[in-house]
């Protein structure tokens, strides 16, 4: 029953997102021999292949496709890089890395609210132990407090446990309209609503550094709450 | 690219004096020339020189970088050039070619004897004769020298009283700075000149120039207005911690490359971008007044669209808003200490902060902005401004 005769060839639609993988629809058509079918590239960094969903929901949401593919995947250590890859041109914001964006978050709040690392610290702390808790976690052993201020620092102050760790991977979600859905998995999960939130739109050199509610304002954004 | 970076209007005139080490006092004679003639009224002469000598010589030593600055103006003057004579000269005693990484040197009695010594003395002698000048009449005497001790022979033999007229010659704190080094000897004798005290400058390089100033009663103002000069400079000094640093710092060891992307640049981005980056002008909305840098055609706090002027910067005093000790981020000099920076009168910058100490940087740190070379990327230099731990 779990396992219905059904296949690719009934993909009608697919989103991709990879940030530095590939690019095209074909990254997805060519390892999957997908047929003819339209194929969207997504890119929009850390929240990618969770856009590449959100616009396939779109899809199946306004009726137009019954049965569609939404995947993300990445390569990261084919960079041979240390961290994020992405090309930096010209110097204005030269110098600026992935955890040193955050960092500069996370030295002003600290200042703001007069916290420091050791609770930052319980955050990758509570993160571990959920992935030990995960048999498909990229990381599933514990790791003290002691542990995370004492790693090596990697933008101050942020140090190596509280950055997300580079690796290679993916990530597929058949999507399909509610009422067909049983017919391939009786256990299925729906989407209530897809929610996204861009920055303020200022950058950096704005007001605003990151410290706003980004989290917060998707889901309030999200269609269907 | 001085004159882009001081935010010049594009109708003043700039020439470029280079390949000698008499390139300051040469563009010296020709500001003053042009101001005496009537062409201009003010002339702004910067000089600056980078003597990078061959690792563990002798030159390394002594060589040192630097740089002056002077305002050559038909009135209200700090001191009044009386005389000056140049004297060209041929001789191969110390060059550089196209190709090399180091000043060369011929063998030095023969460099010292029949080149500073001979030449500049003889400039000296005749800016005397024509001038009707003593020796003895001049204050100090802003001389250049390869080395301390062919500096002191060429006084003694002029006549100079080493003890009492001989300007500090920064052996010890900065070394010889090449074409930068007489000026900034001038400068450190303006310091603390009086009224009506005569200087005496002379620069060598394949000839020598001899100049006669005097100072007018002007020069207390311009003590009183200068920010810094070369006694400011000394006081706020950094001491590089090992020879390897500066070794790294002038890239004149291969060290190990970091595992990040290669820096881009773009020529004509930059040529677009040219008043946000060298003038470092950022945009203020007429409609809010909000300041905002880079410039912006939509306000980020009211969206007002083309409602921006030009507003400069680079002048403005800052705070840190907040900062990362970034040690990811490829440097020469780990780690790179990535900043917001809120300008007085508003507008916020996300830049660099170099001359800093890393552990000594902190929240609402006062910083003041400078124009550094960024990068070699894309094969030209890269330059912009950074902050840094304001003087």
């Amino acid at each position: 029953m779990r396992t219905p005769a059904w296949g690719p060839q009934d993909i009608q639609a697919a989103w991709v997102g990879t940030t530095s993988s590939g690019t095209t629809g074909q990254s997805l058509s060519r390892p999957l021999k997908l047929q003819y079918i339209p194929i969207t590239r997504v890119e929009n960094a850390c929240a990618t292949a969770q856009d590449a969903l959100r616009n396939a929901c779109f899809a199946v949401a306004a009726g137009l496709y019954d049965i569609v593919l939404a995947l993300g995947f990445e390569k990261l250590k084919d960079s041979g890089l240390s961290g994020l890859p992405g090309s930096q041109v010209g110097v204005i914001g030269a110098g600026s890395t992935a955890p040193g964006g955050f960092a500069l978050a996370a030295t002003r709040y600290f200042h703001q609210f007069g916290v420091g690392r050791e609770t930052l610290a319980k955050i990758a702390v509570k993160n571990h132990h959920n992935g030990a808790l995960n048999p498909k976690a990229h990381f599933q052993t514990e790791i003290t407090v002691e542990q995370v201020l004492k790693a090596p620092m990697i933008a101050d102050p942020l140090g190596l446990y509280d950055c997300c760790p580079t690796t290679d991977g993916a990530a597929a979600a058949i999507l399909c309209r509610k009422e067909i859905a049983a017919k391939f998995n009786p256990d299925y999960v729906t989407i209530k609503g897809p929610g996204a939130g861009g920055g303020p739109g200022d950058g950096p050199h704005g007001p605003r550094v990151r410290l706003h509610p980004l989290s917060g304002n998707g889901a309030r954004r999200a269609p269907g709450l | 690219m001085i004159a882009t970076a001081l935010d010049l209007r594009r109708d003043v005139y700039t020439a470029d004096f280079t390949d000698t080490l008499r390139a300051g006092t040469i563009a010296m004679k020709a500001a003053l020339d042009a101001v005496r003639s009537g062409s201009m009224q003010q002339a702004l002469v910067v000089v600056a020189d980078m003597r990078t000598a061959v690792p563990k010589s002798a030159e390394e030593q002594i060589f040192g970088d630097g740089a002056a600055a002077f305002l050559i103006s038909a009135s209200d003057v700090a001191a009044t050039v009386l005389h000056h004579v140049a004297l060209q000269d041929e001789i191969t005693d110390v060059w550089r070619t196209e190709s090399d990484l180091f000043p060369r040197q011929w063998e030095t009695r023969f460099i010292v004897s029949e080149g500073y010594l001979r030449v500049s003395r003889e400039a000296v002698q005749t800016l005397l004769e024509r001038s009707r000048l003593q020796i003895s009449d001049f204050s100090k005497v802003a001389l250049y020298g390869p080395d301390p001790r062919s500096q002191t022979t060429l006084a003694r033999a002029l006549g100079v009283d080493v003890k009492t007229q001989l300007q500090d010659d920064l052996f010890n704190t900065v070394g010889n700075t090449g074409a930068a080094f007489a000026p900034m000897l001038l400068v450190g004798a303006l310091e603390a000149a009086q009224p009506g005290q005569k200087l005496l400058l002379v620069a060598y390089g394949n000839g020598a120039d001899a100049y006669a100033l005097e100072v007018t009663e002007a020069i207390a103002q311009a003590q009183k207005n200068a920010r810094r000069g070369l006694k400011g400079h000394l006081a706020i000094k950094h001491t590089v911690e090992n020879y390897e640093t500066y070794v790294r710092f002038r890239q004149l060891m291969p060290t190990e490359g970091a595992r990040r992307p290669p820096l881009g640049a773009s020529a004509s981005a930059t040529w677009r971008d040219r008043d946000a980056i060298f003038r470092l002008y950022g945009s203020q909305c007429t409609a809010c007044g909000t300041i905002q840098y880079p410039p912006q055609r939509v306000c980020l706090r009211c969206q007002a669209k083309d409602r921006m002027a030009p507003v400069r910067l680079s002048d403005k005093p800052g705070t840190l808003f907040t900062f990362t000790r970034d040690y990811l981020n490829a440097s020469i000099d780990p780690p790179s200490v990535m900043c917001v920076v809120d300008f007085e009168g508003g507008g916020r910058i996300y830049c660099e902060m170099t001359d800093r100490v890393p552990a000594e940087v902190h929240v609402n740190m006062p910083v003041e902005m400078t124009f550094r070379k960024i990068s070699d990327a894309g094969g030209f230099h890269n330059y912009y401004w950074k902050c840094r731990p304001r003087r």
